[in-house]
Parts: structure tokens; C-alpha cells; sequence
């Protein structure tokens, strides 16, 4: 592909060091949102943090506060919504800011891919104006220069004659296309921090494996950590490094993937994981679904949020919230009284 | 639908080479396929070529017309509309048909002016209240309400009788009548702003870094152009309209500048004897306005892209 000339050396540039200290930071952030029935408590206590370089995963069903905790991070929450708590950039405290100074970070040093690539494209110009518009609010760049950059950009994430496709408009590419658009557009301003709201859940399964892959692409390229939402386990075993299991807006687990997905320290985790077909089942085995339905927010249930659901209560878990601690291997942590009796009990139907 | 026949075979579209893209599709602009839907609609189509001709008769005819709107025919008095006097000479030799082509030269202007000015402040007023919303929309919003309750031609009497008799007056004339015009816009704005402004690619923009300013000016204005642009074409028709009524009760246009509605007011007492004199200014004025409501429609279906009805 010719056009890979027209980038510039500067487009997607590898300046130093990225990696090795957390460049996002977030501790013990809590979001509340003020509703006419009470106060909705999205995310309680969550803490984590984003090396460079490094994927991490969130994982959780409809609710459990992954959006809302990255939301939070970008500070484009409604006005309604209270947020305690920590977010460290680069060891800057951002939570709070105002947001014309909000504004600097969001897409230069934080980037945001959003799930519907449909919607999340301005109907009304060009996808390469779009992205050189993305450019031209974090730099003073000519016109010209942006588009052309705006051109290599597209020519980076896959999409073929990317000089032709830039002066066309979104609702002439495909689902595919306009994902990939998107990311172009995330990375445009070579980000720390790209988050990735479930990016693949509004495309088919086909086109959500190109997309994971020009995920990668774009961060080999920025060299940026990427911080990927979703509620489909197969996506974060296969490009996460860390992942990060919600549940009614509180951490449930959180740990290195393969520790995670091998030796599962929390009966929820474990619950998700037996709760998917697994190629090395032997015959017709039915699935374990998770009994009953995540909690109100609005009335969470005393103790351990899980414990309605969980197979393995007991009484104490109805009265104690349990803490996040360190568990089993390096680093995985789970927050279950009984996360140690869980050692060898292996995911697959029971 | 039909037209989705194939092309005849044997004769390819000729498309330069650098636009072809992978699937031999060319690549089309907004406002390229606003075009092309725009002519689907045969009856805007014909209105904006009717529309054309006659603001380029009354802007430019009077050069090339037989007879200026001074002239005073000693022979033809009276007369009725002939070859020679296409709408007929009033009972000094008037020649009705330059009267006609000043009248709406001086009603366009106007009318177009009304439009410009109550498209821009309305907007504006709508943007900022859809925009920003909470304090600032109510209190828009409400400014807009009292303009809407207040009854717009007893105002416009009492305003415009200020400026009654002055020649010269059709510039004042413009703002008065577009104070009372821009309200409809504003509340079209607002609730476009409202709605775009939930949408994803706003937030994404906002999640790009973008400002206030750069959300309003690339995101949700370039979304509202549809409506605003059909607004502002029904607005030339209503304005029009408002100038004549105005004019014909003696407070629009003053002499010796005239106007479509002077005239029709001057010749109502004779429209029995005389009917040419009252009828003729009378349909050029409806044939106007009826044509910029069916390129307004027109623009209506061309600009929504949702709207996918082939009309004929």
C-alpha cells in the first residue's frame, strides 16, 4: 500500500519510554447518581491502574459500572452523577478538573473508541474530515497537512484506496469500516490511554476479530495502553493481558488473564466462565447459567453483592462486604470471603 | 421502487479514474444527493424554475421591458391587457405590467431580507437554548413564548405606524416584520439541538477533546442546516405575505416606493370595472408565494434523508 507514504513521521510517533509506570491511575472511585427514586450507586470503591503498553480488560454484564468508570475517567458524566474517588493521569490528579482543562487530555493523552460506530460518526462530513478535524483540535496544523495525515491514518487501521475513502461519508462504509474509522480517529492524536467501549459488540463475529486486530495494530503504532470494555469473555482472553471483573459497580476480581481464566478466585468469575461453550467439552454438555438477576443499584443487597446468586453462600457473606485482596498467584485479587476454598475448582459444568 | 432497472447495457457511466473505488461506486457528496432528491420532486423542480424567472424578471426586467414604471401612455388609458400592455395601463397609461415588476422587486427584497434576519437571530436564540439547556433554555424559551402570544398583526400596526408614510421606510419595515418571524425557527433549532446532542458522534467529539464552539459549529448546526434551510424558505412566502397585508392596510411600503401589496391595495376600489389592475398583481403575488412554499417542500423531502417516498 502506497499510501502508507503519505503518513507522516510524526503522525503515530514512538517518542521515549511509554511503558512501565501506571500512566492511568484510579482509586477507590465511586460514582453516584442522583435519580428521583434515591441515589444510584454505579460504581462503589473501584480502583485499578494502566501500565503503558498494557491491555487491560473490564469485564461485566449490562450495569455492572465499566462504562460509568470510564466515563468518569474522561469526565463526560451528566451533571448529575457525584464522583469520590481518584483518577491519575501520569500521577496527575484529573478527577475535578474543569473541564476546559479536561478538555487537553480527552483525545490527546486520553482517547475514547465508542460501541456504535454507526451513530458515532458525524453523518453530515467526510470521514477523512473527520479525522483531520480530530487532529486539528489538538494541534495547529494546516488544512492540508491534517488530511493527509487524516489519509495515512485510514491507510493504518486497513482501509484500502484510503486517499479515495477519506472524501467519503459515513454512511457509505460499512459497519467494519466506520470501526476501524473510529479507532483512526481515537488514535489520531497519539494517546497514553485508549479506551475501548465494548468496540466490537455492535459488529458480527467476523468483523469483531479484524477489529481486535487493528486494535492491536493501533497500539503497536501509538504505542498507547488500551483499556477494553466488554462483556464477551472470549474477546478479553485473547488480547487482554490483565482483566477486571465488575459486578453491581464493585471489582469481583481482578488479575492477570491466564491466572484469571485458569484458576478463578471468585464464584462470579467462575459463573461467567462456566457459563460459556467450551471447545474442549466432551459431547452435548448443557451450560451453567448464573442463577437469578443482577441487583438493583438502587437497593443493592446487604454483604456481598453476589450472594443472592452465588452457589457457594453462606451466612457471613449476607452481612460482611468483602474486601478486594490478594489472592493465590502474583497480583490476582478477588473480593470473596471464601476466594480460597475456590483453589482447584476448575471452570467447565459441575 | 423502479428505479432500480438496470442501466441499459453498453453505455458505462464515464467516471474518472480517481474516483472509483473498489465497488466502481463514485463517491457522492451531502449535497450532491440533496440535489439529486430535490429534482425527483417535479413540482419544487418547476416552482424554482417558475421562482427563477420571476425574481430575475422583477430584479432585471425593468431593463429590458417596453415601458419603465414612469412612463404615461397619453393613447392607453385604461386599457386592457394586450400585446402591447401585457397586464393592461391604469386611467393615466400607467403601464400595469412595470408597476408589477417594480412592486416585487421591492417585495422580494423585503421578503428575503425578513428571511435573513429572522433565520439568523432565531437560530441563533434556538442554538443557544438547545445547547445549553437548564437556566438558559427556560429562560429563552419563555422569550420566545411571549412573542409567539403576542398578536402579531395588532403589533405590527402600532410598530409600523411609526414608520407609516416615510419614504424609505422598507429597511425598518424588514426588522419589524422579522421581530415577529424568527419564533417558529428558534423552537425548530432548539429541538433539533436537543436531539443531536445526545447523540453518539457529539459525544464522541466531546470525548475527542472538542469545544463548546467546535460541537455547535461542526456538529450540531451542520445537522440542523435541513430544517433551517426549509424554515428559511417558508419564511420568504410568509413574509411576502405579511408585507402585502401590511402594505395593503397602508402601513407597509410608502410611496412613491410601491410594493405587490400597494398595489393590489391601490386597485381594489376598481377591481370591478377595472379587474386586470387588482387581479394580475394580485396573481403574480400568489404565484410567488406558492412557489417558494413548493421549493420549500421540496428542499422538506430532500433534506430528510429518512424520508425515502419517491415523489412525483
Amino acid at each position: 500500500m502506497s499510501e502508507s507514504e503519505v503518513l507522516p513521521a510524526d503522525a503515530v510517533r514512538p517518542d521515549g519510554p511509554k511503558a512501565d509506570a501506571p500512566v492511568l491511575e484510579v482509586e477507590d472511585l465511586t460514582v453516584t447518581f442522583a435519580t428521583p427514586d434515591g441515589p444510584v450507586k454505579a460504581v462503589q470503591h473501584v480502583s485499578l491502574s494502566v501500565d503503558g503498553e498494557e491491555i487491560l480488560g473490564i469485564v461485566g454484564e449490562s450495569g455492572s459500572g465499566k462504562s460509568v468508570t470510564m466515563m468518569a475517567v474522561m469526565g463526560l458524566l451528566p451533571k448529575t452523577a457525584t464522583i469520590t474517588g481518584s483518577v491519575k493521569f501520569r500521577g496527575q490528579e484529573i478527577l475535578g478538573l474543569p473541564d476546559k482543562e479536561l478538555r487537553r487530555h480527552r483525545g490527546k493523552h486520553v482517547a475514547m473508541i465508542f460501541q456504535d460506530p454507526l451513530t458515532s460518526l458525524n453523518p453530515v462530513f467526510s470521514v477523512g474530515y473527520q479525522i483531520s478535524e480530530a487532529i486539528r483540535v489538538h494541534n495547529d496544523v494546516s488544512k492540508k497537512e491534517a488530511a493527509d495525515r487524516a489519509v495515512g491514518l485510514l491507510d493504518l487501521v486497513g482501509i484500502p484506496h484510503a486517499r479515495q475513502r477519506a472524501d467519503q461519508y459515513p454512511h457509505e462504509f460499512s459497519g467494519g469500516m466506520r470501526q476501524r474509522a473510529m479507532i483512526a480517529m481515537a488514535i489520531a492524536n497519539d494517546p497514553d490511554v485508549l479506551i475501548a467501549d465494548e468496540p466490537t459488540t455492535a459488529l458480527d463475529v467476523t468483523i469483531q476479530a479484524q477489529i481486535l486486530e487493528v486494535l492491536e495494530t493501533a497500539q503497536a503504532a501509538t504505542r498507547s495502553a488500551i483499556v477494553l470494555i466488554t462483556h464477551d469473555l472470549g474477546v478479553v482472553a485473547g488480547v487482554a493481558d490483565r482483566v477486571h471483573v465488575m459486578y453491581a459497580g464493585r471489582a469481583a476480581e481482578t488479575g492477570a488473564v491466564d491466572d484469571v481464566f485458569i484458576q478463578p478466585r471468585h464464584p462470579y468469575t467462575l459463573g461467567l466462565l462456566d457459563s460459556l461453550p467450551r471447545l474442549d467439552a466432551e459431547g452435548h454438555e448443557k451450560l451453567t447459567p448464573i442463577t437469578g438477576a443482577p441487583p438493583s443499584l438502587l437497593h443493592p443487597p446487604p454483604g456481598c453483592p453476589f450472594h443472592p446468586r452465588c452457589r457457594y453462600v453462606r451466612p457471613m457473606c449476607s452481612e460482611v462486604v468483602p474486601e478486594l485482596r490478594f489472592v493465590g498467584g502474583l497480583g490476582q485479587r478477588s473480593a470473596c470471603h471464601y476466594a480460597e476454598e475456590l483453589a482447584g475448582v476448575e471452570p467447565g459444568p459441575s | 421502487m423502479t428505479n432500480l432497472a438496470p442501466p441499459p447495457v453498453g453505455t458505462p457511466e464515464p467516471a474518472a479514474p480517481d474516483q472509483l473505488i473498489e465497488f466502481g461506486v463514485a463517491a457522492e457528496s451531502q449535497w450532491k444527493r440533496v440535489f439529486r432528491r430535490f429534482l425527483r420532486h417535479r413540482l419544487a423542480v418547476i416552482s424554482l424554475v417558475i421562482l427563477l424567472i420571476l425574481m430575475l424578471m422583477s430584479f432585471f426586467g425593468s431593463h429590458i421591458a417596453r415601458y419603465s414604471y414612469q412612463d404615461l401612455s397619453r393613447t392607453d388609458l385604461s386599457s386592457h391587457p394586450s400585446l402591447k400592455h401585457w397586464f393592461g395601463t391604469d386611467s393615466i397609461g400607467h403601464d400595469t405590467f412595470a408597476q408589477v415588476l417594480r412592486g416585487s422587486r421591492r417585495s422580494l427584497i423585503v421578503a428575503l431580507l425578513v428571511a435573513l434576519i429572522s433565520t439568523t437571530f432565531g437560530a441563533m436564540v434556538g442554538a443557544l437554548a438547545g445547547y445549553r439547556g437548564g437556566f438558559v433554555d427556560s429562560a429563552l424559551m419563555r422569550f420566545t413564548d411571549l412573542f409567539l402570544t403576542i398578536p402579531l398583526i395588532a403589533i405590527l400596526l402600532v410598530v409600523a405606524s411609526r414608520y407609516k408614510g416615510k419614504s424609505g421606510n422598507w429597511l425598518a419595515l424588514s426588522f419589524v416584520i422579522a421581530a415577529f418571524a424568527w419564533m417558529p425557527l428558534a423552537r425548530v433549532v432548539r429541538g433539533s439541538f436537543l436531539s443531536l446532542r445526545e447523540r453518539e458522534f457529539v459525544e464522541s467529539a466531546r470525548a475527542l477533546g472538542a469545544n463548546g464552539r467546535r460541537i455547535v459549529l461542526r456538529h450540531l448546526l451542520p445537522n440542523s442546516l435541513g430544517p433551517i434551510i426549509v424554515n428559511a424558505t417558508l419564511l420568504v412566502g410568509i413574509a411576502i405575505i405579511t408585507e402585502t397585508a401590511l402594505s395593503f392596510l397602508g402601513f407597509g411600503i410608502a410611496p412613491p416606493d410601491t410594493s405587490l401589496g400597494r398595489l393590489v391595495a391601490e386597485a381594489a376600489p376598481s377591481s370591478q370595472t377595472r379587474p386586470w389592475l387588482f387581479y394580475l398583481p394580485g396573481l403574480w403575488l400568489v404565484l410567488i408565494s406558492l412557489c417558494i412554499n413548493f421549493v420549500g417542500d421540496g428542499l422538506r423531502d430532500a433534506l430528510d434523508p429518512q424520508q425515502n417516498r419517491v415523489r412525483a
